[in-house]
Parts: C-alpha cells; sequence; structure tokens
C-alpha cells in the first residue's frame, strides 16, 4: 500500500496523472490493444458458432501472434496506467474483476484453441465446430465481454485523488 | 481550431429529446452506451483486422471465407453509430463545440468512402481471383488505409476529453 502510495507520487505515476496527452494516449493504446485482442476472440467465436464455415481455423492461429502482440500493448499501458493510481485500484472491485475476467478469457481461449486443434483435420480444415467447441465459445465470449463491461465501470467507482 | 457552427436552437432541440432528457437522468444509460460502443469497436475492428490483414498479405488462405466477415464490421459500425447518437444527444453543445469530434467525424467519413471504395470497386474482382492469388497492389492500400483509419478512430475518440466532455 505504501509502495503504490509511493509510486503514485514518483515522477513516473505524476507523469502519467498530470499528462493528459501521456494519459489519453495510454487510453488510446489501451483501446487499440483491446480491440485486437477482444476483436481476434470475437472472430473466432464467430467462426466457431457457424458464421463462415468453409473458412480454415489456422488463419487465426496465423492471429496469435498478433493477439499477443495486443495484449502487451494492453499489459503495458495498463502497468503505466496503474502506475498513476495503483493504490486506487487495487482496492476498486470492479478492477479485481476486470484482471479475474481476463485471466479466464484467456485460459477458455487457450481451452478452445486444444479443442479446435484435436478436431479430426486439425486447424487446416473447415467446416462446423464440434458442440464442446461450441460451448468453450459461449463461455469465453461471455468472459471477454464481461472484461469489458468491468473495465468500463472502473471509470465510474474509482477515486483519483 | 475552428468548429462547424450549428444553429444552437438545433442543438437545445435535440438536447430536449425524450432520449437525451433518458441519458442524462440515468446514472446507468450513459456507462451502458459506453460500454456497447466498446464492444462494437471490438466488432469492427476484429472484422477489419482479418479481413484486411488478408488483404495486405499478412494473413495466407482463402479469400473468399474471410470477405464474409465485412458482416461483422458492418454490424459493430451501426452499433456504435447508434451508441454514438446516444452520447451526442445527452450533451449536443459539448460535442458540437469540440473540434476533436469534428476531426473524429472526418476520419470515420473518410474509412466509410474507403469501405464504399471496396464495396464498389474491389469486391468483386477479388472474388474472381485464383485461389491463393495475390490482391492487386490499389486492393492492398485501401485494407491499409482501412486498417490506419480506423486506428485512427479509435484514438481521436479517446482523446475527446482533452477539448470536452467525453
Amino acid at each position: 500500500m505504501e509502495f503504490l502510495e509511493w509510486l503514485g507520487r514518483s515522477p513516473l505515476g505524476s507523469w502519467v496523472s498530470e499528462n493528459q496527452l501521456v494519459y489519453y494516449g495510454l487510453l488510446s493504446g489501451h483501446a487499440i490493444g483491446m480491440g485486437v485482442v477482444v476483436g481476434i476472440v470475437f472472430m473466432l467465436g464467430a467462426r466457431v458458432l457457424g458464421l463462415s464455415k468453409s473458412l480454415p481455423y489456422d488463419v487465426f492461429e496465423q492471429l496469435y501472434r498478433l493477439a499477443w502482440a495486443g495484449f502487451g500493448l494492453n499489459l503495458l499501458t495498463g502497468l503505466f496506467l496503474f502506475a498513476a493510481n495503483g493504490r486506487h485500484l487495487i482496492e476498486n472491485p470492479p478492477f479485481l474483476l476486470k484482471l479475474t475476467f481476463i485471466a479466464l478469457g484467456g485460459l477458455t481461449l487457450w481451452a478452445l484453441t486444444r479443442t479446435l486443434a484435436a478436431a479430426p483435420g486439425g486447424l487446416g480444415t473447415g467446416g462446423p465446430a464440434s458442440t464442446r467447441a461450441k460451448s468453450i465459445t459461449a463461455v469465453m465470449l461471455l468472459l471477454w465481454t464481461a472484461a469489458i463491461i468491468s473495465g468500463r465501470i472502473i471509470a465510474y467507482t474509482i477515486k483519483y485523488v | 481550431m475552428d468548429v462547424p457552427t450549428i444553429d444552437p436552437a438545433i442543438l437545445q432541440a435535440i438536447h430536449d429529446t425524450a432520449l437525451g432528457e433518458a441519458i442524462r437522468n440515468s446514472a446507468y444509460l450513459f456507462p451502458t452506451l459506453e460500454t456497447i460502443h466498446f464492444i462494437g469497436l471490438c466488432l469492427l475492428i476484429g472484422a477489419m483486422v482479418l479481413v484486411d490483414l488478408r488483404l495486405v498479405g499478412f494473413l495466407r488462405g482463402p479469400i473468399r471465407p474471410v470477405l464474409v466477415f465485412t458482416r461483422l464490421a458492418i454490424a459493430g459500425f451501426v452499433i456504435n453509430l447508434l451508441s454514438g447518437i446516444g452520447f451526442f444527444t445527452s450533451n449536443p453543445a459539448n460535442y458540437a463545440g469540440n473540434p476533436l469530434f469534428w476531426v473524429k467525424m472526418g476520419a470515420v467519413m473518410l474509412a466509410g468512402l474507403n469501405v464504399a471504395w471496396f464495396e464498389l470497386a474491389e469486391r468483386r474482382e477479388l472474388l474472381a481471383l485464383p485461389e491463393g492469388a495475390k490482391p492487386p497492389g490499389r486492393t492492398r492500400v485501401v485494407a491499409a488505409m482501412s486498417l490506419a483509419l480506423w486506428a485512427s478512430v479509435i484514438v481521436l475518440g479517446r482523446y475527446l476529453p482533452v477539448l470536452g466532455v467525453g
């Protein structure tokens, strides 16, 4: 706690919180990273649930590196934003829920890719997905949507000073 | 920066609509619209990442089944147009007086023209390409511009509070 208070007052923390260009720049990067990560998750989810059944899954496999890059961007911008206001974020329930939803969303994404790769023909084929893959996808989409909702609630529940 | 002049009476009329009234009087409607706006953003950006990166040549595989995902881009755009109208209606003077809002609308318009160009001039030709063929250079420019324009729309939207209210 004392550390987070110190961090918020440190040159790094004040650089983020006292500089509008920096602060909204970080939020912009965070929004783009969200669009990339959750966007790819949404597209994969739509494909598994039945959109464009002839599309082989390996096109999504080619996107995993980009998805990780988006995640890295959000981890980095998130850490900077956390440095500015960590002492309030750490006791903000929506923030803690958001981190939980992201962790669980990542786990279900991993489980889904394992299920798809294990299917006959593997990732290189098109065709309808198994019921198991569809169930995991439904949970995955709910978790990532929940992460967005809780992230938005942070802005309305967090103290800034 | 100069902003387009809109008759204050028109802005007031939009402000006084039942929709504007409802959003202002609720603690939950505005944050809900923001959340919906973010979900629309993910649909639009996710579909553009998939479609545009395939057209640019960053992704390999058949083109036709990838182009189906433009439907989700349209869905995301409509979701964000409607939620965006909600934001504007709740506080028209704020948005109309914010130069960044007009720059964002300009970027949305350019992105829209880019989409129109793709639909009118590129899509049919692409679908006629033999399997595995590279899209023409012109199409790859349109796809790269699409990614750059939508990314700039996100950045401009995020910076709106600097010159007004979120």
